[in-house]
């Protein structure tokens, strides 16, 4: 060959390439790798592997998500999705239920799942009466069995709740439960409370209490087998010891839900520190704001309360506290939810207005510019807001005394106290649920709850409201319900949304498909999670080379291309 | 006075006083604020305050103390200590699982400790006025001063984070099982920060100062001065003489010590989670499981109430005249 033609091969193979590498990273990147195990931290005690019976604390119901399957199941923007039951009907009336099981599940000891597990496991819900798991789904009056994969559920009335009861986000107390091991057995002391066996993607492994529980992967898995070997779940008591295992790099991710354990700031920084640690912010449902004690003064006044409203310079503490990374409530409820009404929205902060409404009120301004002395109960988890709010209100002229306790004190005290004593507090901060269905907000607001109503707040158009939203299955309709009642409360302002008490999520970046990412995925559901450290799945050899293949037969026929053309052309010459 | 009756008379002396601590220590942990319903409730518990009344009714928390009282001393005595109320086992069980972990953790401290804090304290004693005495004592000071909440993060701090080359907490990092050598290599890694620690922090310091005290005291006897006079060799001066005598405030010591070992270390133990009895009492401080708690205070209570006893004894054998 002479040189022009290799110049041009040369030539035809630099435009050729390019064109053919992005095949090779269609293959080889984002490929889910098999094996691995994946440690997250735990910041509460688990006392027990059956959620059904036990699902407090928290971390029983988190530990159970990997070892049990419920009927359905909820992603992180709060959508029902199928799980054991694969789909369901829902009669006309919204009070029959019926639910078509997957066929392929099967128990972690072999033995196959049907429709006579799920009805075993509700026949026991309705013995454990007391227990939490009856109450969650108290208007369920029976459960059939229509053949092997189908059960019915009949309930007393409709239930716009139930579906997202049954997914139970926080509890996991809808677990199904072997018959084959539960039936005729004494529930209290039946040994699978301790080695449990369930249909999910993990099997139970070793629990060293205190220490650690070990989960391995369930080869039978009826999704399909989970990526990672292991699945390790390591108990932490203290906060700084979790921050240095953080640190440290020994754990794959914290997830310290329902007020994570690990500080907002801590998250942060660490995230921010870490190059192989990445931060995803969950808002959940959790709302901190300030309830008012509406019985006695000054907050049976509505001015004074809408006065805090206005005083508060609440953007500001809040991103002074999270470091940036949150903002202050705006609605009335659950920021970005589907019932949230977007049109009603706290005011800006306007310290004028704030002074103009306390005046009107009947509290002006003494010779020491005080116009009242309070006492502000705080929670401990969010101590250092609380001495900021108590700083602003001085601006307005309240002199705040900031009391911050645990939580057990709170609730013989305050919540408890109240009851007994109308003067025992004058507005506190609160903590707590308030979702995922809006139907829970009636906890907060509804008159004679209270225990999430410690305001006293009664207003009979929001308890109808809730009556009827929680009857009704359109979304629409209840919707509009629901946006009713926010602009009740937003006059009424008997509560001050604080803000929301977002999950800071940390992950190692080698780790992928975890279910706050994926919306596919349900609450917790770890069998999709592999890392980029694993091992490829053995593949057919042509998939592997076929971009070889194809970039060599491309060359060929590019160099055979540009050679015969050449050759055409000093053949012409000639 | 007769040895016998004197530990007779010790022996019963015990009783009442094991009598009156029980009791204290149950109504003591009962009458503070909390329960452990609160607790047991969980995040339910927040917005349903029906049901944390439930619990409390159903394990009596409301019942009046004398009656909880009688109850649990009855029980005491068929060996049932009561069930922890989060764990729902008995509390006797939850207990004397995590006693072998504190144990692996303390046993080697106080072995190290007195080891190395015996021998610098023998050198500083030796030439205890000396510039490199005065200075391991202030360094040794500087160490026991510093709060175990303190110098244990520091130290997870440097070789944990920083250096990498030793485990943030836990007791083993063994997931999967192994072999057993395997398992104590691990277990033993993950104590170095732990052990570290206290033995630092708390420990050495303590032995550091007494027996550099002791054996510099000693040192300056007439009995020593005429020794040396007579030309008695160094070592042999200082292994028969010297050295025996100063062990005695040093026995005590260690003696004390290993009697309150067992919950000593809560501060460690929490710090770098390790899942021994002293986090265990400071979980059920948490979570007011005052069955494990009372459990625990009283174990505690039995074991410095025997190395106390064993003491006076011990005492009394050496010296006639502390028989009362």
């Amino acid at each position: 060959m002479n040189l022009n033609r290799i110049k041009i091969a040369a030539i035809a193979l630099c435009v050729t390439l390019p064109l053919i590498m992005p095949l090779f990273q269609l293959t080889h990147a984002q490929q889910p790798r098999y094996g691995g195990t994946f440690v997250r931290t735990e910041g509460y005690k688990i006392t027990s592997l059956n959620s059904l019976m036990v699902p407090s604390p928290g971390s029983n119901a988190r530990a159970c998500r990997a070892i049990y399957d419920n009927l359905v199941t909820m992603n992180v923007n709060f959508e029902v999705l199928p799980s054991l039951a694969e789909e369901w009907d829902i009669s006309d009336d919204g009070t029959v239920y019926t639910f078509k099981l997957v066929k392929n599940a099967s128990w972690h000891d072999g033995q196959p799942f049907t429709a006579k597990d799920v009805k075993f496991t509700y026949d026991m819900i309705f013995e454990l009466d007391d227990y939490y798991a009856r109450t969650l789904i108290s208007l369920v009056e029976e459960v059939k069995m229509i053949d092997d994969y189908t059960i019915e559920m009949v309930l007393s009335s409709p239930d716009a709740t139930f579906l997202t009861n049954l997914a139970d986000l926080y509890s996991n107390s809808q677990i199904i439960l072997p018959e084959h091991l539960w039936n005729g057995t004494d529930y209290e002391t039946n040994p699978h409370n301790e080695s449990p066996i369930g249909t999910g993607p993990f099997k139970f492994s070793e629990w060293v209490r205190g220490s650690f529980l070990t989960l391995e992967a369930n080869e039978n898995y009826w999704r399909g087998k989970p990526y990672l070997d292991t699945y390790v779940i390591r108990e932490f008591t203290d906060v700084s010891t979790i921050v240095a295992a953080l640190a440290a790099g020994e754990v794959d991710h914290d997830f310290s839900a329902e007020a994570s354990v690990v500080p907002p700031t801590e998250s942060t920084r660490l995230a921010n520190q870490n190059d192989d640690l990445e931060l995803f912010l969950w808002p959940g449902t959790r709302i901190y704001h300030i309830q008012f004690n509406m019985r006695v003064a000054p907050f049976n006044d509505t001015r004074v309360r809408q006065a805090i409203a206005y005083a508060l310079d609440r953007d500001r503490i809040v991103d002074i506290v999270t470091d940036g990374s949150q903002e202050a409530s705006k609605h009335m409820y659950i920021e970005d939810h589907w019932a949230t009404n977007p049109d009603v929205v706290y005011p800006d902060v306007d310290l004028e207005e704030a002074k103009r409404l306390l005046d009107e009120a009947g509290y002006p301004e003494g010779t020491d510019g005080v116009r009242m002395k309070l006492q502000f109960i705080g929670v401990q988890s969010v101590t250092s807001e609380c001495e900021l709010i108590v700083q602003d209100l001085t601006k307005v002229g309240i002199d705040a005394e900031l009391i911050v306790n645990e939580w057990s004190w709170y609730v013989e005290n305050i919540i408890e106290g109240v009851l007994q004593d109308p003067y025992a507090f004058t507005f506190a901060m609160r903590g707590g649920s308030h979702g995922p269905d809006p139907g829970k907000f009636e906890d907060y607001l509804g008159t004679g709850r209270t225990s999430g109503n410690m305001m006293n707040y009664s207003n009979a158009d929001v308890d109808n409201l809730f009556a009827m939203g929680k009857d009704t299955a359109d979304p629409e309709v209840r919707k509009d319900y629901y946006y009713q009642i926010q602009e009740i409360i937003y006059d009424d302002m008997p509560r001050l949304n604080w803000r929301m008490g977002t999950e800071y999520l940390l992950y190692k970046t080698e780790w992928h498909g975890l279910w706050f990412l994926n919306s596919d995925l349900g609450y917790q559901d770890m069998s999709k999670v592999w890392s980029e450290k694993g091992e490829l799945p053995a593949t057919p050899w042509i998939e592997v080379y076929l971009p070889y293949i194809i970039a060599a037969v491309v060359i060929v026929v590019a160099i055979a291309g540009i050679y015969s053309y050449t050759r055409y052309r000093s053949k012409g010459r000639n | 006075m007769h040895l016998a009756l004197y530990v007779i008379k010790r022996l019963l002396l015990a009783v009442p006083t094991f009598f009156f601590i029980i009791i204290l220590i149950f109504v003591m942990i009962r009458v503070a604020p909390g329960d452990p319903a609160v607790f047991l409730a969980g995040s339910r518990g927040e917005v349903d305050l029906e049901l944390v009344e439930k619990i409390r009714a159903k394990y009596g928390f409301d019942r009046p103390i004398y009656e909880q009282l009688v109850i649990y001393f009855g029980n005491i005595f068929s060996g049932d200590f009561g069930d922890s109320f989060i764990e729902n086992r008995p509390a006797l069980i939850v207990v004397m699982e995590r006693l072998p972990a504190t144990l692996v953790l303390i046993l080697p401290t106080l072995i190290v400790s007195i080891v190395f804090g015996i021998a610098i304290g023998i050198y500083v004693g030796r030439g205890y006025f000396s510039k490199k005495g005065q200075i391991i004592l202030g360094v040794s000071h500087l160490l026991f001063s510093t709060p175990l909440i303190v110098l244990g993060p520091i130290l997870m701090l440097i070789f944990g984070i920083y250096l990498r080359i030793f485990p943030t907490s836990g007791m083993t990092t063994m997931y999967t099982g192994g072999t057993t050598l395997v398992y104590i290599l691990n277990v033993l890694y993950h104590t170095f920060l732990p052990l570290l620690t206290i033995s630092l922090g708390f420990y050495i310091p303590q032995l550091i100062q007494i027996s550099a005290a002791t054996i510099a005291e000693v040192e300056r006897q007439d009995f020593v001065v005429t020794y040396r006079a007579i030309g008695l060799d160094e070592r042999r001066l200082f292994n028969r003489h010297v050295f025996k005598n100063s062990l005695f405030p040093i026995v005590t010591l260690a003696g004390v010590w290993i009697s309150y070992a067992v919950t000593g270390a809560v501060f460690t133990e929490t710090i770098f989670g390790w899942p021994g009895i002293g986090r265990l009492m400071y979980e059920s401080i948490l979570t007011r499981d005052y069955n494990v708690l009372t459990l625990i205070f009283i174990l505690t209570a039995i074991n410095v109430e025997v190395v106390m006893i064993i003491i006076d004894v011990l005492y009394a054998i050496i010296d006639p005249r502390v028989r009362y």
